[in-house]
């Protein structure tokens, strides 16, 4: 089906593993997607309606999720 | 199985690694098909043909997309994610390449198959097994979430950035260049890879796929369930297409529609985490029922209420919070009653009744308009759509079914 290895799960306790995302991972996120969010509603501020308008063309979006 | 041992299954990746490729590679995969619609006119033009075959090719992915995901959760349950994931990423990247050097419509239907072949696994119902198993059972409903909260992000970030490259490098520039952003899949598929072994999926015996589906169809729980998810699905479709014609019909400005479907993304990202959360002090059928409850409250108010345009965006905010919300506690009671085994698989059979739901949503809105010139007949419908759903998921027993009952959580 595909080249990709699929190993067996380790014989590793949950303990060893770091649960939570390391503080600047998750800094580093955060910020992206607050960039990101911005940027994408700043887009929308200034050209919604031409974003509407070309969406409107197509009658059936048949999906949401 | 003892606690420590199925400690010991769970696997060496931490589990924000887990969530952080599942969710990238969710927003990737929701945000980027959603922008398919964009490319409509140009690409019709183009090759100078109608827009049926576009249609028909958008149609055939959503066909396609429904189907298939069953069987990406199927094998993704038996196989691992990551084989799922490799071949559905490069059935991503093949059907936006296709797209850009389509000839003729013979080549959009192609590409329309590939496009829901690789939605189907690579989107949230194929990865909540993989997550699922991931996680432990008290943090599950969290984990998955996630994958919401990014299926959210990307569906609200990749439109406007995708209408900037179209008229800055033109649509087949940016077609290559979407189809390039989806190759990131592949290496992110590593992560999530690796075979489920019955430890890591808590169950003493193994079940088949066929015992699997008939162990849930038996169960009334799941009907119940599922029969649920087809009115959500039913609401989001007809409120996400034909939001912007009721604000035009009401004589609106047109930025009211934007922002309206603006602040239902928004909001809905907030609603999916605060859902994934609560699952920490309700049950997880209460959530639901709340969930329905509270839609029924948004389309009254759009019925009765004086309308002006920050009042509609308003309402869809308040709507944006009850949008999404219902994945992660639906998909967590499939997990609580058959174990994380083929959890994929039945979400996906759930989900295929959410997608049924869409369609029935969006021709049943444009039926009953056509007829009518209203959109009232289908706000009353919404209603008692939602208080049904609210009063199904009421009875749904929160508890693994016999067979697992004897084993501790996982």
């Amino acid at each position: 089906m595909t080249s990709i290895s699929e190993p067996q799960v380790a014989p590793q306790t949950a303990a060893e593993v770091p649960e939570r995302m390391p503080r600047a991972v998750r800094l580093g996120l955060t910020l992206a997607l607050a960039l990101l969010m911005m940027g994408a509603l700043y887009l929308v501020a200034v050209r919604g309606e031409a974003l509407l308008v070309d969406l409107s063309t197509l009658g059936q979006r048949l999906w949401c999720f | 199985m003892s606690a420590q041992a199925i400690a010991a299954a769970r696997p060496a990746r931490p589990l924000w690694l887990v969530i952080l490729a599942a969710g990238t590679i969710v927003g990737l995969a929701m945000g980027l098909r959603q922008v398919m619609g964009l490319y409509l006119k140009p690409l019709t033009t183009e090759l100078g043909i109608g827009r049926e075959p576009f249609s028909n090719a958008m149609a055939i992915a959503n066909l396609t997309w429904g189907v298939l995901t069953i069987v990406a959760g199927a094998v993704a349950d038996r196989y691992g994610a990551g084989r799922v994931l490799i071949v559905s990423g490069l059935a991503t990247v093949s059907s936006f390449y296709l797209m850009a050097t389509a000839q003729n419509p013979l080549d959009l239907y192609i590409a329309g198959l590939l496009a829901g072949a690789g939605v189907a696994g690579t989107g949230v119902p194929a990865l909540v097994g993989a997550v699922g198993r991931a996680a432990p059972a008290e943090r599950r409903t969290a984990a998955i979430a996630s994958l919401g909260m990014a299926s959210g992000i990307g569906t609200l970030i990749a439109f406007p950035y995708a209408h900037v490259l179209i008229e800055t490098i033109g649509w087949k520039a940016s077609l290559m260049v979407i189809s390039a952003t989806c190759l990131l899949i592949l290496p992110l598929a590593w992560p999530l890879a690796g075979k489920p072994t019955p430890s890591a999926v808590g169950a003493a015996k193994s079940q088949t796929l066929v015992e699997a589906f008939q162990e849930a169809f038996r169960h009334p729980s799941f009907w119940l369930l599922t029969s649920g998810f087809f009115v959500c699905g039913f609401h989001l479709a007809f409120y996400g297409v034909h939001l912007p014609a009721f604000v035009s019909d009401l004589g609106m400005p047109s930025w009211v529609g934007v922002w309206a479907l603006m602040a239902v993304g928004v909001a809905n990202i907030i609603g999916t985490y605060a859902a994934g959360q609560s699952a920490r002090f309700v049950e997880r059928r209460v959530g639901l029922s709340f969930i329905y409850f509270m839609r029924s409250f948004a389309f009254l108010g759009l019925l009765f209420l004086p309308l002006t345009p920050w009042l509609i965006i308003a309402i869809s905010a308040l709507l944006g919070l009850f949008w999404l919300s219902t994945v992660p506690l639906t998909s967590t009671l499939v997990g609580i009653f058959f174990g994380t085994q083929w959890m994929s698989m039945l979400f996906g059979f759930v989900f295929l009744s959410h997608q049924l739901g869409s369609f029935a949503g969006l021709w049943l809105a444009g039926t009953l308009y056509d007829s009518t010139k209203s959109y009232d007949s289908m706000w009353w419908i919404s209603i008692a759509l939602a208080m049904f759903a609210a009063l199904i998921h009421w009875p749904i027993r929160e508890r693994p079914v016999a067979r697992l009952r004897e084993q501790p959580a996982t």
